[in-house]
């Protein structure tokens, strides 16, 4: 019975974190979580306690008041302000921190990352690795359907849009989504640092079959990535056919 | 303070006049009423549909499954399963607490609790409600055309909602019932607006109107300038659909032309962000006042919540960017809008102390209209507080699209609101129908809605904090949700038990209005506003005399009031 | 009329007011429908490349033109009509009729546009400017509804038909109209 609980408890919690900064996120949902509670105990507090203590049949006479003496006033503002000042900005302020260090701190055209454009469509996610050259949208470059494979303790950049619906990638384990979105190109930036297999989902309504727009992520050490990337390479070169238009969906990086 | 004084109509005779082509305010309310309720039963059905799928994927639904699927052998089919979760939205937000909170209780309580014998302009009002069932009818419809109704998600965000994504007449049909709705609802909105700035009764100031009506009046104010929005929005997304248009198609999309898909959210969510507020004004009115009336003091710093809810009113403009974060603003735009988002939680905070300053020392009478009103501010305390994580950039990016966001916007949109207009109904019910519901089934009603909802909206919190993310017809798939099955499936039963609590609030409302023979006393809970002072229910001209206001509608336990006597009515002198 | 009291003119004055009040917001939320209108104008018209679409010739503007100053004539001629109590039938016949003759004008923009290539369903370009029009049309059938309604019942009832509240809701109605076309005209032909 308490297997069933704690095993019930635990299922609970979100996916594991495989991506460097993902522990940001989940820091500042406990620290909400924990100010949150704070203050929604002070609400029950004064709702089931003054319930109970000003029942009528306990306390008959009213104290008449409208609420507008000084201390009230004063009271009342200071309450405003509390949450104001103790949870709103400083969570915004922290989220506002790690959006700009982070989240938006764009890995420069020199660093060592990794590039990958990706397709959404109706309803499968396409993978697009530049290849040898380097340049996207040319002949050696390397694609793949609802499979992504990337190395950890690298920066790996998207550049993402849609064929057709707005689609949305998400990647559960990264704590990251971003749209994709037909027309315009969206970007997402993480580094990984757990090997294994993972779930990337569509998290926008997408039509009919949007739960099944799924892909697998594999996360390789450097040097399996390295091994992995070369025979897709040859894959690529041998099989890639340059007739076919469909091939060239890629673009320009941006 | 009134402008003018209203004659009072001759008596309605025939069946026509008096129910279907009523001038009456009192009327029109009640048409709303079951207007609303009607589709709130469609929309809780289509809901146990969605939680059944999710709880149990490929299974039939009980009792109607085989009916309605004949081909699927009972089980919801995935296309079908979209439509639902659509048409569940669609239905609940407009077609239901629309017509329940604004419809009904705005129409009803806005002449008689400010002293008018009927709105500024009836014909109006009686346009509005026969509008409103036009586009109810044009919903319904989408239903039964071929590829079925809209299943593009309550927000129909194009590129889904153009050609490209629903090709089926449904999305169109949708739009255009959105649209009507619309009109509807602006035409009632300046109705109302109109009604409340001219025909206050002699003495009545703004601050002397009870909370009721300033909720009611804030929602008609935003009604009446964001509907619009939306109206411009579905009426370009019509003309993409029938003329070929390209306003919301980009991309490899669109076969020409550079559109925008964006626009369209743009565009959707300045009307929407408002629009949630529109739900929870007259919500935030009613409990005001409840609490003050069933707590028998005045509203602790009455003036001080109304300021706070004309303050939201505008704030609730400035913040609707946190809807798109995942669509990636310039972070410019982000950051402004996550501040700006953050500062509503200061007046959010001012009537949370305010709602609780009038407990405070109180008498309190624990009526089933107080323990909904006290369930409000339960429910829209953990509603707006889950809200943080939300506004907050970071914690959305993993946050956004999953059953976070149903649970948050269903606790402070679906259970707040709920508890509020049951809590209205309860309380209204004598002066409506004439008679009071059994008190005892009420409470029961109460319990077991609560826990029902509460099961219901923090599982799905729980659920998305997991990772699930929205509109999965079978989110196992994925093989970090299988483990999320036995929580589903609390969910699911917690739906089903708060359905199942519901019948007994309709038995207890059909009894009352149309067989229970003890009548209610013209002021059963001893409140002091200005209906009642009316017979119970409300003649149709509601006063014979236009009253004079004298004093503020929170007006109890007054040391000076004579012995015996805790309240006074609205047209008595200050004692 | 004669045997009015004090009360009843009080309260002719009231319900007056309350029409004014009535008529603000119901402008306010006109405004918002056309203000959301004009903020995708704007958003498109700022991100675009290039404008008008280079494979496009001129705009025609003598059509517009002509609309124009049949919308302005229209509104002109109901203030006259209604300027100092004065209740002309014959401006009021001829306000309905300007306002006929937009429309008209209106239906040779589109077989013009159409001549010249534009559809609707040709690119943004041609979305925008039929969209708008056609909206804006749409508001300008229920104005002639109106006028006409007006225009018969004064020609039944007598001159004083003008000084009802429907008289003067009819004319600020077609006033407000005449502003959004001119503020179209400007933005989407002119510039």
């Amino acid at each position: 019975m308490m297997q069933m609980i704690t095993d019930f408890l635990n299922s609970l919690t979100p996916p594991q974190d495989i991506s460097e900064n993902g522990h940001l996120i989940d820091w500042l949902f406990n620290y909400t979580t924990t100010l949150n509670v704070f203050f929604f105990i002070l609400v029950c507090l004064g709702l089931f306690g003054f319930a109970i203590l000003y029942h009528h049949k306990r306390h008959p006479r009213p104290y008449y008041t409208y609420g507008n003496k000084k201390t009230h006033i004063l009271v009342a503002t200071i309450i405003g302000i509390a949450v104001f000042v103790g949870i709103d900005m400083n969570i915004t302020r922290m989220s506002n921190d790690d959006f700009t260090n982070v989240f938006i701190n764009w890995p420069s055209e020199d660093e060592d990352i990794v590039r990958v454009e990706v397709l959404g469509q109706q309803w499968m996610w396409n993978f697009r690795y530049a290849g040898q050259d380097g340049v996207f949208n040319t002949d050696d470059d390397i694609t793949t359907v609802n499979d992504l494979r990337v190395p950890v303790g690298k920066k790996v950049v998207f550049q993402i849009i849609s064929k057709d619906v707005i689609h949305s990638l998400y990647f559960p384990n990264a704590r990251r989504k971003v749209d994709a979105i037909p027309g315009r190109i969206t970007r997402l930036w993480y580094k990984l640092k757990t090997p294994g297999v993972y779930d990337i989902a569509c998290a926008e309504m997408c039509g009919t079959y949007h739960y099944r727009m799924q892909a697998k992520l594999t996360v390789y050490t450097q040097e399996e990535y390295q091994q992995w990337l070369n025979t897709a390479q040859q894959i690529a070169k041998t099989e890639n056919d340059v007739e076919k238009a469909d091939l060239f969906w890629g673009w320009k990086w941006q | 303070m009134a402008f003018f004084e209203q004659h009072i109509h001759p008596k309605p005779t025939t069946f026509l006049s008096k129910y279907i082509f009523s001038y009456d305010h009192k009327v029109i309310g009640k048409q709303f009423l079951w207007y609303g309720i009607l589709f709130l039963l469609i929309g809780g059905l289509m809901a146990l549909m969605i939680r059944w799928t999710l709880a149990y994927p490929g299974q039939p639904f009980p009792m109607f499954g085989s009916f309605l699927f004949p081909e699927t052998g009972g089980a919801v089919p995935p296309d079908t399963y979209a439509m639902l979760f659509t048409m569940h939205g669609t239905i609940m937000i407009f077609y239901a607490i629309t017509p329940i909170l604004i419809g009904a209780f705005g129409n009803f309580c806005i002449p008689l609790m400010i002293g008018a014998r009927d709105m500024a302009f009836p014909l109006l009002n009686m346009l509005s409600f026969h509008l409103a069932v036009v586009s109810g009818l044009f919903l319904m419809a989408s239903l039964f055309t071929p590829l079925g109704a809209a299943a593009g998600g309550w927000t129909s965000y194009p590129t889904l909602s153009t050609l490209i994504g629903s090709p089926g007449v449904g999305q169109t049909l949708w739009s255009m019932a959105i649209f009507v709705l619309g009109i509807s609802s602006t035409m009632g909105a300046v109705n109302y607006i109109t009604t409340i700035i001219t025909l206050r009764a002699p003495g009545m100031g703004y601050f002397d109107m009870p909370l009721t009506v300033w909720g009611l009046g804030l929602t008609a104010v935003l009604n009446a300038i964001f509907l619009p929005v939306l109206g411009a929005g579905v009426l370009l997304l019509v003309f993409d659909r029938v003329f070929g248009t390209t306003f919301f198609l980009a991309g490899a999309a669109a076969t020409s032309g550079s559109g925008d898909p964006v626009l369209f959210q743009h565009v959707f969510w300045i009307f929407g962000h408002p629009e949630v507020y529109i739900l929870i004004l007259p919500a935030w009115g009613i409990v005001s006042d409840l609490l003050s009336f069933f707590a028998r003091k005045p509203a602790f710093g009455a003036k001080a919540t109304a300021l706070s809810m004309t303050s939201i009113t505008i704030l609730s403009t400035l913040v609707y960017g946190h809807h798109m974060f995942t669509t990636q603003m310039s972070p410019l735009l982000t950051q402004t809008f996550m501040t700006l988002t953050m500062t509503i939680s200061i007046p959010s905070a001012i009537f949370f102390a305010n709602w609780l300053g009038t407990l405070w020392k109180g008498s309190i009478r624990l009526h089933s209209p107080m323990l909904f009103s006290m369930g409000v501010v339960f429910v829209f305390g953990l509603g707006g507080l889950t809200g943080l994580y939300l506004g907050t950039v970071t914690t959305d990016l993993y946050l956004h699209d999953t059953y976070f966001v149903v649970g948050h916007f269903h606790y402070t949109m679906a259970a707040s609101v709920l508890l509020g207009g049951f809590a209205a109904i309860y309380f209204w019910m004598p002066k409506m129908f004439g008679t009071l519901m059994n008190e005892f089934w009420a409470k029961v009603h109460f319990w077991i809605t609560m826990m029902g909802l509460n099961g219901v909206f923090f599982g799905m919190m729980l659920v998305g904090y997991a990772g699930m993310h929205r509109r999965l017809y079978n989110p196992f798939v994925y093989d970090f949700l299988e483990k999320l099955i036995p929580m589903n499936m609390f969910i699911t039963w917690s739906a089903i038990i708060m359905g199942l609590a519901q019948i007994i609030f309709v038995v207890n409302f059909v009894h009352a209005v149309f067989f229970k023979k003890e009548k209610a006393s013209d002021n059963p809970w001893e409140v002091g506003t200005l209906e009642w002072e009316i017979p119970s229910p409300a003649p149709h001209y509601n006063f014979k005399e236009i009253p004079v206001v004298k004093c503020g509608p929170h007006e109890y336990g007054n040391p000076n009031l004579p012995a015996g006597k805790d309240f006074q009515f609205q047209t008595e002198e200050l004692a | 009329m004669t045997t009015m009291t004090a009360n009843d003119l009080k309260n002719e004055q009231g319900r007056a007011q309350a029409n004014k009040v009535a008529m603000v917001f119901l402008f306010v939320s006109f405004s918002m429908l056309f203000a959301t209108l004009f903020l995708g104008y704007a958003v498109f018209r700022l991100t675009a490349t290039d404008w008008p679409p280079t494979n496009l010739q001129a705009l025609p503007l003598a059509g517009p033109f002509v609309s124009t100053i049949c919308v302005g004539l229209s509104s002109l001629c109901y203030f006259l009509s209604q300027k100092n109590k004065a209740y002309s039938q014959l401006l009021m016949h001829l306000s309905t009729l300007f306002c006929a003759l937009f429309l008209g004008t209106q239906f040779t923009l589109w077989s013009d546009l159409k001549e010249l290539g534009i559809f609707a369903n040709t690119g943004i370009f041609g979305s925008i400017i039929y969209g708008f029009t056609w909206i804006h049309a749409a508001h300008m059938v229920m104005a002639l509804i109106s006028l006409l309604w007006v225009d018969f019942r004064m020609i039944f009832k007598g001159a004083k038909e003008l000084d009802t509240l429907t008289g003067k809701n009819v004319g600020s109605f077609l006033h407000f109209l005449g502003v959004i076309w001119l503020i179209m005209f400007v933005t989407i032909f002119l510039i």
